[in-house]
């Protein structure tokens, strides 16, 4: 009976000790990484006609966690051309011009000694389709030449691709198909000098204009390489605040400015693509929430950079509250699981199990004896 | 009397044990249980959220650029919102890296939570957007893994595509709650650290929207 009993609770301990140790190997991740090692192709549909013929590069690889690192090669070419593209870029257009740039580089690419730093890919043509197989996984620049359709010029926009593909599940795509975009032009013609566009969009960083300051129009000078070009124009609610300058000379620096700046108001420009975005801040006064002019660390004006962050003294009773009630103002959530007394229970519910056992068995032999 | 008393004292050392064993086992269980549990939450969220968030979230590189959306003129609006079973969501936090796509709750409770990571403070418009999460393992678990320079970008439910790089990783007390919504970063996650005494923020900078820096050479 005593044997039984002893059994049974070396098979409790033993189950316990299983089910601790298979929940601690419970950590996986839902599986969305990219396969590396696996081959990947590319199908081109070029839905007019099969006279295109396109090459590819590889430029980049992509990691089993989607980080993208450009290729040893395209790395050279970068540092030969002094300009250090980002792999993170904020938008199509942003890529859009990313590429275009590669396509220059790997056209003119040659290094010291004679040799591609990008090895230029071929496929196998089937009607109007292009194949590339047997491709790693990774970033690959498209591009192909001008051609004729009859009496169409058809012009091949270069573009990125990552292999595999993600489609909108997104599931990867490892055997991708695509079908590239072209601009058409009467055949024969001369394509002319570049011509860009150059957009201007005021955006307002006022507090929703809660204090009336907000002026209901502002004027806006296009420069030309720093000198006004064209007349200004007039942004307002009406034109939703933005204006476009199209069949600029892509051989000049074109900007844009403000024509006398809103009082109260700084402004910055950034640009997002081929859109200048002008942002005009200004930090309203509540006047319910007076500011307190003892308080070190009270910002009047949101442009002003906020200094170092502050030390964290445990009480510092000089810290006004922040009046906004959607701020909250209490601790930290609790964000954590009860993961960490497990190991204690465990660890103290392995050691009373083992002296109990040794207890037993000590007085079990003395009583045999 | 003295050998009588040895075996009970052995029985009950091994019953508490037993029973401080299997407490740890129940306690490890239900942590994997709400574990999964937040796992199929998010993912019965991602399901209902709009086409237009999910094909940008798919591939943030086919986003299709719109003109001028309101937040580029107005920043400082309010978030919309797309309500999915009686709870708002502002948008989808992905972290490719993690390989991860996370819903966002519009506002933070405790019961939010448990459905999937909250917008603590600020929004995507401006800088000083903090999304807080539990340390599930389907969550927040492990954005402590997350290293400088890794990419991560938020997609409203407009479609609006906001990309970040990771700048820094840092845990703060549970007090330094100001310091966590400083808008010197453009955007925060923070969650617990396992033993829930501190908080891990990984603070993030908007990604460069100037490409024309980049082609200066040209």
């Amino acid at each position: 009976m005593k044997i039984l009993r002893q059994i049974k609770y070396k098979r409790v301990f033993i189950i316990c000790l299983l089910l601790l140790f298979s929940m601690s190997q419970t950590a996986a991740f839902a599986d969305t990484s990219v396969d590396t090692g696996r081959a990947t192709s590319l199908t081109i549909d070029h839905l007019c006609c099969s006279r295109v013929d396109y090459t590819m590069y590889k430029v980049a690889d992509i990691s089993a966690g989607k980080k993208i690192t450009w290729t040893a090669g395209m790395n050279e070419i970068l540092e030969k051309n002094e300009n250090p593209i980002s792999t993170v870029q904020e938008s199509q257009e942003a890529w859009s011009l990313v590429a275009s740039t590669l396509a220059v580089y790997a056209a003119e690419d040659q290094s010291e000694e004679g040799q591609k730093l990008l090895t230029p890919i071929t496929g196998a043509k089937s009607g109007n389709r292009e194949v590339f197989s047997g491709l790693s996984t990774g970033i690959y620049l498209v591009v192909a030449g001008e051609h004729m359709n009859g009496r169409e010029r058809h012009t091949i926009t270069p573009f990125l691709i990552t292999l595999p593909m993600a489609d909108e599940n997104g599931q990867y795509a490892y055997d991708g198909i695509v079908n590239p975009k072209y601009s058409s032009s009467p055949g024969g013609e001369d394509p002319g000098q570049d011509l860009v566009t150059r957009s201007v969009l005021k955006a307002w960083n006022d507090n929703g204009d809660s204090d009336g300051t907000r002026p209901s129009s502002i004027t806006v000078q296009l420069l030309r390489n720093g000198v006004p070009y064209g007349e200004p124009v007039t942004l307002s609610k009406a034109n939703n605040w933005s204006y476009s300058f199209g069949m600029l000379d892509s051989n000049y620096t074109w900007q844009v400015t403000e024509v006398g700046i809103t009082d109260g108001y700084t402004m910055t420009v950034t640009l997002r693509g081929t859109t200048f975005l002008m942002t005009n801040s200004h930090s309203p006064e509540d006047p319910d929430t007076p500011n307190n002019p003892d308080d070190p660390t009270e910002i009047d004006d949101p442009v002003t950079p906020l200094g170092p962050p502050p030390d964290f003294p445990p009480d510092d009773p000089g810290i006004t509250d922040i009046p906004d009630e959607d701020v909250p103002l209490s601790n930290l959530p609790q964000t954590g699981a009860l993961w960490w007394p497990v190991v204690p229970l465990a660890l103290s519910g392995i050691v009373l199990f083992l002296l109990g056992f040794v207890k037993n068995r000590r007085y079990e032999k003395t009583h045999e004896r | 009397m003295k050998d009588r008393a040895k075996p009970k004292s052995g029985k009950i050392l091994m019953r508490i044990g037993i029973i401080l064993l299997v407490a740890a086992v129940a306690l490890a269980g239900y942590n994997v249980w709400d574990d999964n549990r937040a796992a199929e939450s998010v993912e019965w969220v991602m399901d209902m959220m709009p086409d237009l968030v999910k094909s940008s979230v798919s591939d943030p590189a086919l986003v299709q650029e719109q003109s001028y959306p309101d937040y580029m003129v107005y920043p400082d609006m309010e978030m919309p919102t797309v309500d999915i079973d009686g709870n708002e969501y502002i948008g989808v936090l992905s972290l490719p890296s993690l390989g991860k796509d996370l819903p966002v709750l519009s506002e933070w409770s405790y019961p939010n939570l448990r459905v999937a990571p909250c917008r603590y403070a600020g929004t995507a418009y401006k800088k000083g957007f903090v999304i807080c999460a539990h340390n599930y393992t389907h969550h927040f678990g492990d954005i402590k893994y997350l290293q400088p320079g890794d990419s991560l970008y938020f997609t409203d439910v407009d479609g609006n595509v906001f990309n970040y790089e990771v700048e820094q990783t840092e845990q703060l007390e549970p007090d330094h709650t100001k310091y966590m919504i400083s808008d010197e970063w453009d955007l925060t996650l923070f969650t617990c650290t396992i033993g829930g005494q501190f908080r891990v923020a990984v603070r993030c900078s908007a990604a460069s929207d100037d490409p024309m820096k980049l082609l200066q050479n040209m």
